[in-house]
């Protein structure tokens, strides 16, 4: 009599099945594997890296000088770039400077643009430019000139801006020190106009 | 002693803003005295004062101007009348003026010197001291 041998028969299938899903599995293991990150892509654009070796561009330079009575003159740009045309005139964009002076306060100067002059130790703002003082002079102009060696600053357009007195406006301003003792003073000349609100209704 | 004097347009009032106008203007950086000079002339509403420098001084916190110094030979006008001395010094928020050295009052036809005046810009009250002469001019009849 045949005994019911299902169980072997299901076995011996079972003995080849399970390999055979094994293999199945192993083999598809790699196809439900993540995808693995490529390589980080480079943070400059290509027409980044053509201007930078175009123009040799620097980024964030910082020029400082020191007069003779010790006041101090820097300037800080966010990118600068040789001046096309010439070899020792470079080229800055948004421009921050700063006029310290120990004892005199400090003036503060921000520009869209800055060219240095490096032979006339001289330098030219252009394009909004602020100048603020501590002594709570702040005004606006389109082009100054400043000297890098001494304390010499010459705006090339009217000025208008606000002072302790009051709104104003002045056609030209001129920041130098009195010779010999070095007072730094704000010149406003070629016509000057104040506004002045009385505290009363100021409040 | 002193005569009194009305002075100016009446309704003076001194909240009016105050232009200023001058050639230059010179700032001290470590000090922050500004000064302005060459021909300067300083407007409040009907009053007109004109200078060769003009001194301005602030308060403390330098929120606002305590008093405008005049010097260099000063020209008051005010309304009909006018005034010229050597200094006057404005201070902006009484609207108190005192002019000094020979004073030169001339209302009309008439006309007063001294040497001192102490103006009060709102009241038009002008007090006139130091060695006041007074010249009326009899009515033509």
């Amino acid at each position: 009599m045949r005994r019911d041998n299902t169980y072997s028969r299901v076995i011996a299938w079972l003995k080849i099945l399970f390999p055979l899903t094994a293999l199945g599995l192993l083999s598809t293991v790699f196809l439900l594997s993540e995808e693995v990150a490529k390589v980080g892509e480079l943070p400059f654009a290509d027409r980044e890296l053509k201007d930078r070796v175009a123009n040799q561009q620097i980024t964030a330079p910082h020029f400082s000088g020191v007069t003779a009575e010790g006041d101090r003159i820097s300037f800080t740009a966010t990118s600068a770039r040789p001046a096309p045309g010439s070899s020792d005139a470079a080229i800055g964009e948004t421009v921050s400077g700063a006029l310290e002076s120990d004892t005199q306060g400090t003036i503060n100067m921000r520009s869209d643009q800055i060219e240095v002059q490096m032979d006339d130790n001289m330098a030219l703002l252009t394009g909004g430019v602020q100048i603020a003082s501590s002594q709570g002079y702040s005004v606006t102009t389109a082009a100054m000139r400043t000297a890098l060696n001494d304390v010499y600053v010459e705006t090339l357009a009217p000025v208008e801006g606000t002072g302790p007195e009051g709104q104003f406006a002045a056609g030209k301003l001129i920041i130098t020190t009195t010779k010999p003792d070095g007072r730094i003073q704000l010149l406003f000349t070629e016509g000057v106009k104040l506004v002045y609100l009385p505290r009363q209704n100021q409040e | 002693q002193g005569t009194n004097v009305g002075f100016g347009a009446s309704e003076h009032d001194t909240s009016q803003p105050v232009e200023v106008s001058a050639d230059s203007l010179k700032v001290n950086q470590d000090d922050g005295t500004a000064i302005y000079s060459g021909n300067v002339v300083i407007v409040q509403g009907q009053m007109r004062l004109a200078a060769a420098e003009v001194i301005v001084i602030f308060n403390k916190d330098r929120s606002a101007i305590d008093m405008l110094k005049a010097s260099g030979g000063v020209t008051l006008v005010s309304g009909p009348d006018a005034a010229e001395a050597q200094n006057a010094d404005y201070a902006v928020e009484t609207g108190n003026v005192v002019m000094t050295g020979n004073v030169l009052l001339t209302q009309g036809t008439n006309a007063a010197t001294a040497e001192r005046m102490d103006l009060n810009l709102e009241t038009g009250q002008a007090n006139l001291s130091g060695r006041v002469t007074t010249i009326l001019q009899p009515a033509k009849n």
